[in-house]
C-alpha cells in the first residue's frame, strides 16, 4: 500500500552500510485484539525524522518500542546495533522525552536532571545538568519542586533530563505539546540542531505544520500502518495530489457549479441548495486561483468557501486507502 | 553508587508526611493500649512478650512495611515515572535494590523505635530485645516481599492486607507446614528464642530464621528484577 507508491525518502546523510541508529524490520504489536501497530518497516539515520500522524495511530507505541520500553508482539528493533530492551550499554546512548506528565515530582529540575547526569554515570553530572537546563531555557538554580512547574516548563524539564547525556538517539513523543509560541520556536531550532550535528534525532506528532518546521523526514503513521515515508515536502505534495471536496456557498449555485465545471479543473460538482454546492477536484490550487474570478464572470456572488477534507486525519485516510 | 542515589530519592518519595504520620499513630495507639493494659491490674497473668507478639509481629510490623515498601516501586508504576531509572545505562537489580534498601532505612526507626518504647515500658530487657530482633526480621523480609509486590500489581496494599489477614493470620494457622510459608512464624519465633517464651510450638531455631529471612529477600528481589526486565513501562 505505501512503500511503493510512497516518495522517493530524502537522501540519507552520508552512513557506513550497517550503521544506520535505527532499523525497524516488520515491526506489529497488539495488545489482546487491538492491533497498535501493524508490520511497520523503516530505517532513521542520523538527523530529524517525524513520525507523523493522527491520535491513535500506533505513534507512541512504535516510540515506546524503538526505545525499549515495550517489547513487540512481532519484528525487531535495533539501536545502535543493539536490542534497546535488554542491551544495558545502548541505553545509556538513547535519550527519550515521554508523554508521560509526571517527573519526580518532589525533586528540584536540577535535582531531576543531575540524578539523570549521574545514573548514566557522567562525571561531573551536576555541571551537565545546569548546561542542559541553561539550553531549554530553565534557571537551574529554581528552588521551587517540579510539581510546580507549568506544562511546558515541565516538558522542557524532560528533554533537559533526555539530553544530559549527549545521547546518539533522542526519541521525544509529542515535545512541542504545552509549549507557548516562543519556546516552541526554540524548542524546534534545538532539534533542528541536534539533527545537524549529527544526533538521530525522532520526533512524534500529530501536526503537519510542526512537522514542516522541523524540516525533517517523515514517516506518516495511520491506524498502526506505515501510510507513507519520505522527505516533507514529497508527503505534503502526495497529501495536496489527492481529490479534494470543498463546500462552496454562492448566491446562484447551479450557475456557479457549471462555470466551474468548465473552467477550474473540477471533476464533479453536486448541487445541494440553491445556494449550496460540493465540489470534487483533483488540483486544488488551480481551482483556489480560478473560482473568484470564474464566480465573477458568471455574475455570482460566493458566499463562503470550505474545504471538508483538509484535516489531518482525513488525509491520513487517503494515504493508508491508497 | 547508582543505588545509593536512587535510594536517598525513594526514600525521599515514599516517606510522606501523611505515611509517616499514620504509621507513628498507629505505633503510638500500640504503646497506649499496651500500658493500659499492664497499668489497669498489676496483678493479672498479663505477659508482655504475648502483647508485643501480638499488636508487634502480628499487626504492626507488616502492616507498616506493606505501606511502605509496596510504595517503593509501586508509586513510580502509578506515577508512570519509573523510566526514569528503568531507560538508564544500570542493571535493574540496583533498581529492586535501591527500593528495597529504601524501604528498610523508612522502617527501621519507623518500627524499632515504638516497638523498643513499648518493650521498654511493658516489659523485661529480654522482652525488648526479642522485640527487637523479631521487627528486625520483620522489616528485611516483609520489606522484600511486599517491594516485589508493589512491582506487580497497583492494588499490592490489598493484596498485601489479604495476605497478612488471610494467609498469615488464617491459613497459616491451620496447620505447621502451612506455618512455614508464613513471615510471622519467623519473626514470632525470634521472638520467642530471644525473649524465652512459649509464643508457638517448635519454633524454628535461629540460624534457620536466618536463613530463610536471607533466603526470602534473595528470591524477592530476583522476581522483582525478573519484573522489571520484561515488564512494559510507561
Amino acid at each position: 500500500m505505501s512503500s511503493p507508491s510512497a516518495p522517493t525518502p530524502a537522501p540519507p546523510p552520508p552512513a557506513a552500510p550497517g550503521s544506520e541508529p535505527i532499523v525497524v524490520t516488520n515491526l506489529s504489536k497488539w495488545f489482546g485484539d487491538v492491533v497498535a501497530v501493524s508490520d511497520i518497516s523503516f530505517t532513521v539515520w542520523p538527523g530529524v525524522t517525524a513520525l507523523l500522524g493522527p491520535n491513535g495511530a500506533g505513534k507512541s507505541t512504535a516510540l515506546r518500542m524503538i526505545a525499549g520500553l515495550t517489547p513487540p508482539s512481532q519484528g525487531t528493533v535495533s539501536v545502535l546495533g543493539a536490542n534497546p530492551r535488554r542491551d544495558t550499554a545502548v541505553r545509556g546512548r538513547i535519550g527519550l522525552v515521554s508523554q508521560e506528565e509526571h517527573l519526580f515530582q518532589e525533586q528540584r529540575a536540577l535535582d531531576f536532571v543531575t540524578l539523570a547526569g549521574q545514573l548514566n554515570h557522567l562525571s561531573d553530572a551536576e555541571g551537565a545538568a545546569r548546561k542542559v537546563l541553561a539550553t531549554v531555557e530553565l534557571d537551574p538554580d529554581d528552588k521551587r519542586p517540579i510539581a510546580s512547574y507549568s506544562k511546558g516548563m515541565r516538558q522542557r524539564v524532560k528533554l533537559a533530563q533526555a539530553l544530559v547525556h549527549e545521547p546518539d538517539v533522542l526519541l521525544a513523543d509529542e515535545p512541542l505539546t504545552g509549549l507557548d509560541p516562543r519556546q516552541r520556536l526554540h524548542m524546534i531550532k534545538l532539534i533542528q540542531d541536534l539533527g545537524a550535528n549529527g544526533v538521530c534525532v525522532v520526533v512524534s506528532s500529530h501536526v503537519l505544520d510542526e512537522v514542516e518546521r522541523l524540516g525533517s523526514r517523515v514517516l506518516v503513521i495511520a491506524q498502526g500502518r506505515m501510510a507513507a515515508q519520505g522527505d516533507f515536502h514529497g508527503i505534503r505534495a502526495l497529501m495536496d495530489d489527492r481529490p479534494h471536496r470543498i463546500r462552496v456557498r454562492a448566491s446562484d449555485a447551479r450557475e456557479l457549479g457549471a462555470q466551474l465545471l468548465a473552467h477550474a479543473g473540477v471533476r464533479g460538482v453536486s448541487v445541494s441548495a440553491t445556494d449550496e454546492l460540493e465540489v470534487n477536484t483533483d488540483d486544488v490550487e488551480l481551482f483556489r486561483t480560478r473560482i473568484a474570478s470564474v464566480a465573477k464572470a458568471a455574475n455570482v456572488r460566493l458566499l463562503e468557501v470550505q474545504p471538508l477534507d483538509d484535516d489531518l486525519e482525513s488525509v491520513f485516510r487517503y494515504l493508508v486507502g491508497r | 553508587m547508582d543505588v545509593l542515589m536512587m535510594m536517598r530519592r525513594i526514600i525521599r518519595s515514599v516517606a510522606t508526611r501523611g505515611r509517616l504520620i499514620a504509621m507513628s499513630l498507629v505505633g503510638l495507639i500500640g504503646i497506649l493500649i499496651g500500658v493500659a493494659i499492664n497499668r489497669s491490674d498489676p496483678g493479672s497473668d498479663f505477659v508482655p512478650a504475648e502483647f508485643l507478639d501480638g499488636f508487634g509481629l502480628i499487626i504492626f510490623v507488616p502492616l507498616v512495611a506493606l505501606v511502605i515498601s509496596t510504595a517503593t516501586i509501586g508509586d513510580m508504576l502509578e506515577e508512570r515515572n519509573l523510566v526514569y531509572y528503568w531507560l538508564r545505562p544500570i542493571g535493574r537489580w540496583k533498581i529492586t535494590l535501591a527500593a528495597w534498601l529504601g524501604a528498610i532505612v523508612v522502617l527501621l526507626p519507623l518500627v524499632l523505635i515504638p516497638m523498643g518504647v513499648l518493650g521498654a515500658i511493658i516489659g523485661t530487657g529480654d522482652d525488648v530485645a526479642g522485640i527487637l530482633v523479631g521487627s528486625l526480621i520483620g522489616i528485611v523480609a516483609y520489606s522484600a516481599v511486599f517491594t516485589m509486590l508493589g512491582a506487580f500489581t497497583q492494588r499490592a496494599l490489598v493484596v498485601g492486607l489479604v495476605y497478612i489477614l488471610l494467609w498469615e493470620g488464617v491459613i497459616a494457622g491451620f496447620s505447621r507446614t502451612a506455618g512455614w510459608f508464613a513471615l510471622r512464624t519467623y519473626t514470632r519465633s525470634a521472638l520467642a528464642n530471644v525473649a524465652d517464651v512459649a509464643l508457638l510450638d517448635q519454633p524454628p531455631q535461629t540460624t534457620s530464621i536466618v536463613l530463610v529471612t536471607i533466603a526470602v529477600a534473595l528470591a524477592a528481589g530476583l522476581i522483582t528484577t525478573w519484573r522489571l526486565n520484561t515488564m512494559d513501562v510507561d
